[in-house]
């Protein structure tokens, strides 16, 4: 079971433990790997090798994995950071490690979209669009772990590797089928950092909505809006991309562009309420009293988990006249 | 009853904007603005616990977290850039974390046993310690 922190991160030997059930968690197979490297059944659109070039190598200090990981994440998104800088952000001293929704943290205080990434197909097409991945990573067994985040920057399917940079290793190849046993005890955890003006290969509009507005949460406003405007080059009918920028507009006392992009969400997606709630506020800070009430009301219809807040914002425009 | 708890739920992130103002100014919901983030995570799986994230939550995190070697400031920034999603998972693993690694002061009988064990599972390729 992924406790969601890396600790140790590959101190070398570790005394101890129960020596016996040591193969239990050995013999699951190797689903993931051996679809890839089956010429029948691996993706035809995936190139046979990559190998970036650009992601730079911070060999870790002690217990730091997770800061190095992002260090090298974050430089390679165009925002040079140390290791230090990293672990002062993402790392628990009293744990001695780091927890896996910290470097998710980490990466929106500086204005990075940080996508999931979660099966092995999916890592390497980002490796092959040019995006390194980082990994956490059980490399002992689920009884005795060792937590341990790495970066993936590359892989071979004719040779059967993957590529990481590595604790002190900038160069650590290691079997695909390997990597999968050690990615699934960490319950195949593994994160995409890119800069807001990238998107990823393999996510979702949904995921990397929601990276935006994790970015936009952060108080990261302008790389979120950035965020939101480079999904919307993509799927030009996300409504949560269009939420997005009505709300930092609206944060920024732009009533007027927050009305357009508020409008645009309602378009783009007629259901969300959120859409509706927020443009009947605007609408009523603008004066429009009657087109306040038409949205707040459209935002009752929409019957989502929010109704009570749509009830309060139709109660204010009433208490106001409208 | 329901209402009532989604009403509730509504208001922790107000609330939570209030409890933890700090000098870089917290990326909160606006008076009747519905956030990017909550609307988002309709559409995103969320965890039963994630709806009782309270304000009080969090600040119970960030103590956990002070506790744990962590600035106060940077413990809010910290939380403040988590879904309640997140921050439930959070939760359970700063309360339920394992006890402490390996202990010390083991034989070195079984020090070599392990060291063994974990040579062969390297060559069985089914561990990467080594």
């Amino acid at each position: 079971m992924n406790p969601g922190f890396s600790r140790g991160c590959r101190r070398g030997l570790r005394w101890a433990a129960p020596v016996l059930l040591l193969w239990l968690a050995a013999c699951a197979g190797t689903p993931q790997t051996d679809r890839l490297l089956d010429p029948v059944t691996a993706p035809p659109e995936l190139p046979v090798r990559v190998e970036l070039d650009d992601v730079p190598f911070i060999a870790q200090e002690d217990l730091w994995c997770g800061p190095a990981a992002m260090a090298m994440a974050m430089t390679w998104s165009g925002l040079p950071m140390s290791q230090e800088q990293m672990a002062a952000q993402v790392y628990t001293e009293g744990r001695e490690g780091t927890l896996t929704n910290d470097m998710i943290a980490g990466a929106r205080r500086n204005g990075r979209l940080a996508v999931p990434v979660d099966t092995l197909e999916n890592l390497l097409t980002e490796l092959a669009a040019g995006h390194p991945v980082i990994v956490f990573q059980n490399l002992a067994l689920d009884f005795y772990p060792q937590w341990h985040y790495a970066v993936a920057y590359g892989y071979d399917l004719e040779a059967g590797t993957i590529l990481l940079h590595s604790g002190t290793q900038e160069r650590h190849e290691t079997k695909l089928g390997t990597f999968e046993y050690t990615w699934r005890r960490g319950d195949d955890w593994a994160l995409l950092v890119l800069p807001p003006d990238m998107l990823p290969a393999t996510a979702s509009a949904v995921e990397v909505a929601a990276a935006a507005a994790g970015i936009e949460r952060a108080g990261r406003t302008d790389d979120a809006a950035t965020a939101y405007r480079t999904l919307l080059t993509r799927w030009p009918d996300n409504g949560t991309a269009w939420l997005g920028l009505g709300n930092i507009a609206y944060g920024e006392g732009d009533l007027a562009a927050a009305a357009d992009n508020y409008r645009s969400a309602t378009q783009a997606d007629p259901a969300m309420g959120a859409a509706w709630n927020n443009l009947a506020v605007v609408l009523a800070e603008q004066g429009d009293m009657a087109g306040a009430r038409e949205a707040a009301e459209a935002a009752l219809a929409t019957d989502d988990s929010h109704d009570a807040a749509y009830r309060e914002t139709l109660a204010d425009i009433a208490a106001a006249g409208g | 009853m329901n209402n009532l708890k989604k009403h509730m739920r509504w208001f922790a992130g107000p609330m939570a904007a209030v409890m933890f103002v700090t000098t870089s100014g917290i990326g909160a919901a606006q008076a009747g603005i519905v956030t990017t983030d909550e609307a988002a995570q309709q559409q995103v799986l969320a965890a039963d616990r994630a709806e009782l994230i309270t304000a009080l939550d969090r600040q119970d995190v960030r103590d956990q977290l002070v506790a744990l070697g962590v600035a106060p400031d940077e413990a809010v920034a910290r939380i403040n850039a988590m879904s309640n999603v997140e921050l439930a998972q959070v939760m359970d693993q700063v309360n339920g974390m394992p006890a402490g690694e390996g202990a010390i002061g083991f034989v070195i009988g079984i020090a070599l046993i392990v060291l063994v064990v974990f040579l062969v599972t390297d060559a069985f390729e089914v561990t990467d310690v080594y």
